[in-house]
């Protein structure tokens, strides 16, 4: 292995001490670089590297003083790695200097470097404006419409430069063709713009058009709907478990069971005072009270669990319950009445009646006769078809009676082709198939010798008719349907009421313990009893009306015929039984926006007016005549009273208006005029808003207050604009934001140098921007913006307390993914692919995705809790998802799409980033491993090794694993180390790439190469110990490389963060930020505050800057 | 994200060249677009909602010697540039309102229901075929607004009124201003609009040059420079024409602001901006509905009392007869113009395809679609014919076959289009 840098065993105690003589000696005769590096420069390396020849580009010789050396000091840190390394003076030179020299040489220069560096230490460096970045552009417009529009996906990839990164001005460029890309993202933008009436807000998609409008806010509706939906078995179960609960728990409210269950407080009340009300009142009310107490008690009181046949009773009650409600509330009027001649407003005047009866009942339900059906299916399955028509008393308390059963039969199909429809009377089939049972239930006989039909018989209650056919019977029918109308014979039951059933015989309704008795209620409507029935009608259908809101299958919350188009808000029980006082005002808002954005009133009078003249042919009578669908005076509040009045008479509805006022016609345009009218309010309120958002918007956009000009040209755009026919309002809110977008103060972090000829500390604005795309790669947000502008951020603790807050903050997962995504060389996995899918078939773009996130996951835990940068290399913890965990063969426990830690990765052979997938496959061939591309990665980009680029004339290795000539991967490389000049770098990472052998090409776990040979992944360290694999090879880089890493991380993150080149100055702060991690146990936190604090990151070059005039005024600083 | 198409469209306009015709513009911008000796092939529908009067609709003979219904008298100056085609059907339309015009473009069946879903229409194919050529993908115009609601039949009405769709989820949004049509030809939806927040960009950058050190400036330079490049190819376009362009220019005089007062002018400023665009190369696709399905369109200049679709369940009435006329009328008119634009030893017209189609033959029936064809591609589409495909069968008598064959003649060949997997026999 490569010993380490001779800098890094350098104390900055050394150094300081070096500078220190240096400094003291300046003012003598005395120059080093002139006396000792010239000469040996001279001796040693000119020969080759001189005006002339310049060998490798390098001219050495023209090098006269310290200082110009110090301009280019990354080539005079390369002349340090070679010559301590004794490649150059190469073996072939013919003077090559005694081992004396050498140390003396590299002494010197260091010593002479770190003293250039010491004197323009703290140098700001030129930080050129720079345009965002993509993942910039991205990211800020994310803060500022809060939704993730991402409208750089067609932009070219941004290039990179500077440590290696593309958030430097020297990198990014402007050209007309990326403006009118900017400018095209910038209206993408502006159409996600949605106008609410409180404000402009983003919607996650474009909202040019009516139906992406509607969809913002009925999907926000149907989703509320949806989640206080009432389901009647969650709530029988919380009201059983609630009057079961432990005595531990007997002090907790109602409220609470209900919040802990997400639960509606209010119904959950409403349901559990009913259940345990008192009382049986004999009908609706008591059956269900009847039912209730019929479930179970727990077995254990201490520990009241719902046993699986208690359970299988609320859900049988709860069944019923909805049977009930449908059977004795209001029948539902058909939504779309599929008829030209049905006029609008009775339509909807029909369901507005429906929308407002649902927990009603129906007095309707309360009759004396019935039709009772029973269907049996797939009779050639079955022996017999068996039922028992049951009548019992409707009040517990009284009642005996009779009930007639008539018109009994059967009704199905034949299996023939052409099936035949086919009707058995009862009575009938009884005769052949059964004569006893017809005899037995006395067909045609009335218990008081009253004469009945022939068919029909009469049950006394309480009591039954028990039926039985042998299936055969049927003939070829297949299924049938068993009808009978079931009457009470109100002469004869005094009590008014009784309750009939039909079920098949053996059903499991049949046996449990509810339900049955009130399924059917026959009263008599005359009987005194019938108002009992009532009462107790009222209060179910109240707790359990027939729904709870009306979503129309196909077309959502829209109604109309043909072109008119409404939204028709059907849902009163939910409001007003389940909803608290905060949910209905959501969902009040929810409707109002609705109704707003998509201007659905006006909408739907026009629709209405064609409809009614080009459908209805009602409006082509003259008198209609001023009335058209296009006119844009139909709106008008006085047009609509003159069409009213008209579209009265001609409905023949002559009563002046103060005698019509509940009439259909009335309330119809009523509702239209006080729609219109709150539109216009809401509009003429919003507009002021909209303009604040946009000021808000721009205040945001720019990073900084507006200016009182900025805000008045911002002011008379946006009216100008709004004023204009073609225009309007909302391309005014949209047409601001482009302009915002577009401009200088958005797309460019720009701070422009003050007057002055040294450098001068940043404004606190600008390091707010500094530090948000340092750490978030995205603007500020307010509350660093607020510090900013009351210029505290100049305040270095405030300034550590905002970047520890903000390395917290969620937002550094973008961090890590710029950062070390470009680092790492990772961050573009998902746009390049070398992968063979071919042949590695379990390779696609989930897994491809996964393996792009799982280095940033891990990093980002890191930072937000403080620990080891270290561990990014050596670790035993990882982030998977579901696809990566199945492609590391490691168990998962959590949610699809979630992202959970795991541990164990040492024993899979993994561990740290050199054993993820991501980093296996991106270095490797399409069908090979590639230990040179992998062992390359490790040591150029995560020790930071500078290696020249291959000879032009390199001999490539086979394609294939399976093609290697019977030469082992180990062979193979060997063949490297014979060449000398493929010898000189690749001795330094193809054994290292080795140690990754146990992963193939999409670096799965493997034991075996794809040429079948075992995995050979030892590699040979320096003390002659051997590595096996990653966990171990990790565990050596830690151990003997660690310093590499951490240098290399300290220069890329300074790199980063101020956006540009290091220059030699920067060594003094790179110590630093060595020593931070020294004395905090490789933490990341302070690191980057190290950053954050130094003079570099928060100060400036003015304008006039002069290096002489620094380098004075910093040597008097340190005196 | 799902308007890649409309953002590309912007970026068009501000980034290629000025309004010239197409051969002056090679001449002047090198052949760095377009191959001097193959004039670029044009695609247009003209829509006409609620069906045709079918007793008037009809055409006989070839050439010259084609004789043309009444509905058809306009189009007799052109005949040797026409195709009528009788008898093509459109499976998944179905007839009634609602569903078979969202499809006539694409052939494919509408989902029912609030989630609108159909397919991308073949002019939006052609538009993203030709978008690194010209330089507004494509111009979807209307002469009526487009309406929402439900049929009772549970299909959109959004279906309705839109037959260019940029993918299955999303219609094209319907320009109804000829001004922004045309001001979309050199910008996006307002170049007046984009001018003046150029100039606030501009006014901006010069500000904070002026306070920029000499190294900030190089990069503020460049952001200038983009902005002044894009602005002046913007302004160009609007002050007075040049002497190479001035016959063009006084042509393509931008239409007043706000809508038309009737469809007769409406529909002519219309033309002249699809005009104008195919003469510049502007664009190569446009479609215009001059009415929508359930049309309102109402018709005072010609007498008319009632509106279009009122009169379209008794297709066969005067009043009828008056509407389909007038629409064929408004296609002439196009060809018209098209036929005068002298392009090469071709017109516009020649390397062009104008189709004017409904989506109901007669009412509400969509049995059989109206089709006809004008201009010749380029020479790739034989002109001068009357064919009946009535005949043939349902399976030969696709529309979406037709759509095929012309796709082929554009340079986009598919295996499948909408219901249709053969090209249509003999066309």
């Amino acid at each position: 292995m490569v010993p380490p840098l001779f800098r890094s065993q350098t104390a900055l105690a050394a150094t300081c001490a070096a500078v220190f003589q240096l400094l003291t000696l300046s003012g003598f005769a005395a120059d080093p670089f002139r006396d000792s590096i010239v000469p040996f420069i001279q001796t040693h390396c000119a020969e080759c590297h001189n005006a002339k020849l310049a060998e490798a580009e390098l001219n050495l010789a023209r090098y006269e003083s310290a200082e110009a050396a110090a301009e280019d000091f990354r080539q005079w840190e390369h002349v340090i790695t070679f010559v301590q390394r004794e490649e150059m003076p190469p073996k072939s030179a013919k003077q090559k200097p005694t081992a004396t020299a050498r140390a003396e040489f590299l002494k010197t220069l260091r010593t002479v470097l770190d003293g250039e560096a010491r004197k323009l230490a703290g140098d700001p460096g030129v930080v050129l404006p720079r345009r965002l970045t993509n993942a910039e552009y991205d990211h800020t417009i994310r803060e500022l419409a809060g939704v993730d529009i991402r409208p750089t996906l067609a932009f070219p990839v941004d290039p990179a430069a500077g440590e290696g990164f593309s958030n430097t001005g020297e990198a990014l460029s402007m050209s007309p063709g990326l403006f009118a890309k900017l400018y095209s993202a910038a209206q993408h933008v502006a159409d996600h713009a949605i106008l609410t009436t409180t404000g402009v807000e983003f919607a996650p998609y474009p909202v040019a058009t009516f139906a992406d409008r509607t969809k913002f806010y009925e999907q926000a509706i149907l989703q509320f709907y949806e989640q206080h939906k009432v389901n009647y078995e969650r709530y029988l179960t919380a009201c059983w478990q609630f009057r079961y609960r432990p005595a531990s728990q007997s002090a907790i409210t109602l409220d609470q069971w209900a919040l802990q269950r997400q639960l509606s407080a209010k119904y959950l009340k409403s349901l559990y005072e009913l259940l345990e009300g008192k009382g049986d009142d004999g009908f609706y009310v008591g059956w269900l009270r009847r039912g209730w107490q019929g479930i179970e008690a727990p077995a254990d009181a201490a520990v009241p669990v719902l046993s699986q046949s208690a359970r299988s009773v609320i859900q049988s009650l709860a069944v019923q319950i909805q049977n009930v409600s449908l059977e004795i509330c209001p029948k539902e009027t058909e939504a779309i009445v599929s008829n030209a001649g049905n006029g609008p407003v009775q339509h909807l005047d029909r369901r507005g009646k429906t929308a407002a009866e649902r927990d009603t009942f129906n007095p309707k339900a309360i009759q004396p006769t019935r039709l009772l059906t029973l269907d049996f299916k797939n009779l050639d399955r079955r022996e017999k078809v068996a039922f028992v028509i049951s009548v019992k008393p409707g009040n517990a308390a009284a009642g005996k009676g009779l009930v007639i059963l008539k018109g009994m039969g059967f009704s199905g199909q034949t299996t023939a082709n052409p099936p035949v429809k086919k009707a058995l009377p009862l009575r009938a089939l009884l005769m052949e198939a059964a004569p006893d049972q017809l005899e037995r239930s006395k067909f045609g006989l009335h218990p008081n010798g009253e004469t009945i039909a022939a068919d029909a018989c009469v049950i006394a209650a309480p009591g039954s008719l028990e039926i039985e056919i042998p299936a055969k019977a049927f003939g070829d029918l297949r299924d049938v349907r068993f009808s009978v109308d079931v009457e009470l014979d109100r002469p004869h039951t005094k009590s008014g009421a009784l309750a009939v059933s039909l079920l098949e015989a053996g059903s499991p309704e049949n046996k449990t313990a509810v339900g049955t008795d009130t399924a059917h209620l026959l009263v008599d409507p005359e009987n005194p009893v019938a108002k009992s029935v009532e009462a107790s009608g009222i209060a179910f259908c109240q707790q359990f009306p027939n729904r709870f809101y009306f979503v129309d299958g196909d077309r959502g919350l829209s109604a109309g015929f043909h072109l008119i188009e409404g939204f028709f808000r059907d849902d009163k029980p939910l409001c007003k039984h389940v909803l608290n006082d905060d949910e209905n005002r959501e969902l009040d808002r929810l409707w109002k926006e609705l109704e707003f954005s998509t201007g659905i009133t006006e909408k739907m009078l026009r629709g209405f007016v064609f409809f009614e003249r080009s459908e209805r042919n009602f409006l082509k009578h003259a008198d209609f005549d001023p009335f058209k669908e296009e006119d844009p005076k139909l709106v008008e509040l006085e047009t609509l009273h003159r069409f009213e009045r008209v579209y009265l008479d001609r409905s023949g509805v002559k009563a002046p208006i103060e005698e019509v006022k509940g009439h259909p016609i009335h309330l119809f345009f009523e509702q239209i005029r006080t729609s219109l009218a709150m539109q216009r309010t809401q509009l003429k309120q919003a507009e002021p808003l909209y303009l604040k958002n946009l000021e808000k918007f721009a205040h945001a956009a720019y990073r900084r207050p507006l200016t009182p000009k900025e805000l008045d040209d911002l002011r008379s755009f946006f009216h100008e604009v709004a004023q204009q026919e073609e225009h309007g309002l909302e391309q005014a809110v949209r047409a601001s934001i482009i302009r915002i977008l577009m401009s200088p103060y958005f797309g460019y972090r720009i701070d422009p140098a003050p007057a002055g000829d040294t450098v001068k500390p940043l404004s606190d604005l600008a390091i707010a921007s500094r530090l948000s795309y340092f750490l978030w790669s995205s603007q500020p947000d307010a509350e660093l913006l607020d510090l900013a502008e009351a210029g505290k951020l100049r305040d270095e603790a405030m300034l550590v307390a905002q970047t520890r807050r903000m390395l917290k903050d969620e937002r550094v997962t973008d961090f890590a993914a710029e950062f070390f995504g470009q680092w790492l060389g990772y961050r573009d996995f998902a746009q390049q692919e070398s992968v063979d899918r071919n042949i590695f078939k379990e390779f696609d773009d989930p897994l491809k995705l996964a393996m792009l996130e799982e280095p940033t996951r891990l990093a980002t835990h890191l930072i937000r809790n403080n620990l080891p940068i270290t561990q990014l290399i050596d670790s035993d913890q990882t982030f998977v998802d579901q696809r990566l965990a199945r492609h590391y063969g490691l168990p998962f426990n959590g949610k699809p799409g979630e992202w959970i830690p795991v541990t164990g990765l040492r024993d899979q052979g993994r561990g740290g980033i050199m054993g993820m997938a991501v980093f296996l496959t991106k270095n490797s061939q399409p069908q090979r491993t590639s230990p040179v591309k992998r062992g390359f990665w490790v040591v150029h980009k995560v020790l930071g090794e500078h290696i020249p680029a291959p000879p032009a004339d390199v001999v490539a290795l086979p394609a294939k694993e399976t093609d290697t000539n019977g030469k082992t991967i180990r062979e193979l490389l060997a063949l490297h180390v014979e060449a000398d000049k493929c010898a000189r770098c690749h001795v330094r990472f193809d054994a290292v790439g080795l140690s990754m052998e146990g992963f193939d090409p999409i670096g799965r776990r493997r034991t075996k190469d794809l040429a079948n040979r075992p995995v050979d992944n030892v590699v040979k360290l320096a003390d002659g110990t051997e590595a096996h694999g990653i966990p171990e090879f990790a565990r050596h880089l830690i151990k003997e490389r660690r310093d590499d890493f951490l240098r290399t991380i300290c220069r890329k993150l300074l790199g980063y963060s101020l956006g540009r080149s290091l220059q030699l100055s920067d060594d003094v702060l790179l110590e630093e930020m060595r020593v931070a991690l020294d004395t905090n146990g490789d933490r990341f936190v302070p690191l980057v505050e190290t950053i954050v604090r130094s003079p570099q990151f928060r100060n400036q070059r003015c304008r006039d800057f002069s290096t002489a005039r620094f380098r004075t005024q910093n040597q008097r600083a340190e005196r | 994200m799902k308007a890649k198409i409309s953002r590309r469209a912007v970026l068009k306009g501000l980034g290629v060249s000025v309004a010239l015709p197409w051969l002056e513009s090679v001449r002047v911008w090198g052949n760095e677009t377009v191959n001097p000796v193959s004039a670029p092939k044009r695609f247009a529908c003209f829509f006409q909602g609620d069906g045709i009067s079918p007793p008037d609709w009809w055409a006989k003979g070839q050439g010259d010697a084609m004789e043309l219904g009444p509905s058809l008298e306009s189009l007799t100056p052109h005949k040797t540039k026409l195709n009528v085609i009788n008898g093509l059907f459109n499976r998944n339309a179905g007839g009634g309102h609602a569903r078979c015009t969202g499809n006539i473009l694409s052939g494919v069946a509408l989902q029912r229901g609030r989630i609108i879903r159909g397919a991308a229409s073949m002019d939006q194919l052609l538009a993203r075929k030709y978008e690194q050529e010209s330089a507004v993908p494509s111009l979807v115009l209307g002469c009526e607004h487009p309406v929402s609601g439900f049929h009772e039949s549970q299909y959109s009405m959004v279906y309705a009124s839109h037959i260019s769709w940029q993918n299955p989820d999303s219609p094209v949004p319907i320009e109804l201003y000829p001004s922004l049509a045309f001001d979309g030809l050199f910008g996006k939806k307002s170049g007046k609009l984009q001018g003046s927040i150029l100039d606030h960009v501009l006014e901006q950058a010069n500000d904070l040059r002026r306070s920029a050190s000499g190294s900030d400036q190089v990069k503020i330079d460049e952001y200038l420079a983009s902005v002044r490049e894009t602005e002046q190819r913007v302004k160009k376009l609007r002050t007075e024409p040049s002497d190479a362009a001035q016959t063009q220019q006084r042509a393509a005089q931008r239409p007043s602001d706000g809508l038309p007062s009737n469809l007769s002018e409406y529909a002519k400023a219309m033309c002249d901006v699809i005009a104008l665009a195919f003469q510049t190369d502007r664009t190569r696709v446009a479609t215009l509905l001059l009415s929508r399905d359930l049309s309102g369109q109402t018709y005072p200049f010609l007498d008319i009392k009632d509106d279009h679709h009122s009169y379209s369940h008794s297709n066969t009435g005067p009043e009828y007869k008056k509407i389909v006329k007038f629409h064929v009328e408004q296609y002439a008119y196009l060809i018209g113009r098209l036929a005068a634009m002298q392009e090469g030893d071709r017109t516009v017209l020649d390397n062009s395809c104008l189709l004017f189609i409904s989506e109901h033959w007669d009412a509400h029936n969509s049995n059989q679609v109206p089709t006809i064809l004008a201009g010749g591609l380029g020479g790739t589409l034989q002109t001068g014919r009357t064919m009946d495909f009535m005949p043939a069968g349902n399976d030969r008598r696709k529309l979406c076959s037709l759509y095929l064959a012309l796709l082929d003649r554009m340079g986009i060949e598919l295996r499948e289009f909408g219901d249709a997997t053969e090209r249509l026999a003999g066309i």
